[in-house]
């Protein structure tokens, strides 16, 4: 019977462990979300989230701060700025630790739309990510590369984004030609690309007299694996073997000594 | 040496001999324990590493090949390309003060230790940015790390404990340009806690977080039991 009340204490106490145990989901495990306005034609806007105003006056060329969202399906409403009235609506579906930017591409007036493409915040230790976006309706495909020299990305249409391309951190002579010509769009010389970094250069405008690049830059963000070591155990708790040793030897000794003069 | 070997041989009491082994077991666990703590202390020293360098070559790869011929393009323009952040701009701070717990110092910046550990700063009075999170300021989770203590006492985090909601922190980098948060709660996590991404993890506020050690000393895991995190968003 005693066993038995030992057993069930002893059982109580594992689960009691081991719901201890559990591991604590964190709170944080949303989707980042940001808006880039690159629909030539289109007025500032106000972006609505679910009926709810989540950016205002967001004009052509402007790219918005991270704006966080549980993962899911979310209705996008695009207005123009100070307006009730949607002019466009959407929905875009969203993951749990992703980044996104969502691009209002298009003419107002023909193939307006919301393409949205993850965001990848990290890069390996001393490098440059970069990667190119083709946001410009009426400009035809072109190359990406450096002035008379290599591409680094070749024939991207309207609407596309390219990976990331890896580079040395330095400053790169780089133009945009027609795909697959050596005739220049846009000469880029003296872009500079630091280490750590990530940009993402959107081409933008109607048309090729028009066209512009919104070179976007983000930080590398990472986490470590734990937390610091932000602490030493103090000498104090060092102190007491050491001062109960002495004092061992000491009674020893003394000890010792007594029982030899007793002896005699 | 003589006298010790003739007064051991002297001593035939069983009550002697338990009093001299007891004694002598003591010493050995004691001394033992002292020892043992002096060669870890001295291996952790060279456990920490620095950032491992990976240099790969120049690889640019290759989205697509399509080779469509152009419309037409006119003149090729110059355009000089301005970098934008998509949010609030940071700073890489590099001095902290903190009125109320009296707290007025240099930060480093540290990285990663050879275990993956957030690294921590080499002055104990000091504190350390974590060089791979965010900038103070910018969107996400900016951390730094204190010490509690050092082997001689309190070190500069030793009253982190203190902080309460709406205490302000204030960072500055090099060229003198401020941030400013306030506490808006602490948090204590085992020091294995997997919840790293809560302390370091994105959010679109511009939050400051800073870490020190808390809870008894783990004698098995040679580190304190706990980190006592402090969450602060900016206010300026």
């Amino acid at each position: 019977m005693k066993k038995m009340k030992g057993l069930v204490v002893l059982s109580l106490v594992v689960l009691l462990m081991s719901l201890l145990q559990l591991p604590v989901f964190a709170s944080g495990h949303n989707a980042m979300v940001r808006v880039l306005h690159a629909s030539p034609d289109a007025p500032a806007v106000d972006v609505y989230v679910n009926g709810e105003v989540a950016v205002e006056n967001a004009s052509f060329k402007d790219i918005t701060g991270y704006l966080e969202l549980e993962a899911g399906s979310y209705q996008i409403a695009i207005h123009a700025a100070g307006s009730d009235e949607a002019v466009y609506e959407q929905e875009v579906a969203v993951e749990a630790d992703t980044h996104y930017t969502v691009a209002a591409v298009g003419l107002l007036e023909d193939g307006f739309r919301l393409e949205a493409f993850a965001d990848d915040l990290t890069v390996d230790e001393g490098k440059s990510n970069i990667r190119v976006g083709h946001l410009s309706p009426g400009s035809p495909a072109v190359d990406v590369g450096l002035i008379g020299g290599d591409s680094l990305v070749e024939g991207a249409e309207f609407f596309a984004v390219t990976d990331y391309l890896t580079l040395d951190p330095g400053t790169y002579d780089l133009e945009i030609r027609a795909a697959g010509t050596t005739d220049q769009v846009l000469d880029l010389s003296g872009t500079t690309l630091e280490a750590n970094k990530i940009y993402s250069a959107y081409a933008v405008g109607a048309d090729p007299s028009s066209l512009d690049i919104v070179l976007v830059v983000d930080d590398a963000a990472q986490a470590p694996e734990a937390m610091p070591q932000t602490g030493f155990e103090t000498t104090t708790s060092m102190m007491m073997p050491l001062l109960v040793g002495l004092l061992s030897v000491g009674a020893l000794g003394l000890f010792i000594t007594k029982r030899r003069a007793i002896k005699r | 040496m003589g006298h010790l070997v003739y007064s051991l041989q002297s001593v035939v009491r069983l009550s002697d001999k338990i009093v001299i082994l007891s004694l002598s077991f003591i010493i050995i666990v004691s001394f033992g324990q002292v020892g043992v703590n002096a060669y870890q202390t001295h291996a952790n020293a060279f456990s920490r590493a620095g950032d491992a360098h990976m240099i790969d070559g120049f690889s640019p790869r290759f989205k697509s090949m399509s080779l469509f011929q152009s419309d037409t393009l006119g003149e090729s323009r110059k355009v000089t390309l301005e970098p934008v952040y998509s949010g609030p701009v940071g700073i890489i701070p590099t001095h902290l003060s903190i009125d109320k717990i009296g707290v007025d110092t240099f930060i480093e910046q540290v990285g990663h230790t050879a275990n993956g550990q957030m690294g921590v700063p080499e002055n104990t009075d000091q504190v350390g940015w974590y060089k791979h999170g965010k900038k103070a300021g910018s969107q996400g989770q900016a951390v730094l790390a204190g010490h509690v203590n050092d082997r001689q006492g309190p070190s500069v985090f030793y009253r982190l404990d203190e902080l309460e909601k709406g205490d302000v922190i204030t960072v500055t980098d090099d060229a003198g340009e401020m941030r400013q948060f306030a506490v808006v709660s602490k948090t204590r996590y085992p020091y294995d806690t997997t919840a790293i991404d809560e302390v370091f993890g994105p959010t679109s506020k511009q939050r400051l977080n800073l870490i020190t050690c808390i809870g008894e000393f783990d004698q098995t895991a040679r580190t304190h039991s706990e980190r006592l995190v402090v969450f602060a968003e900016q206010i300026n």
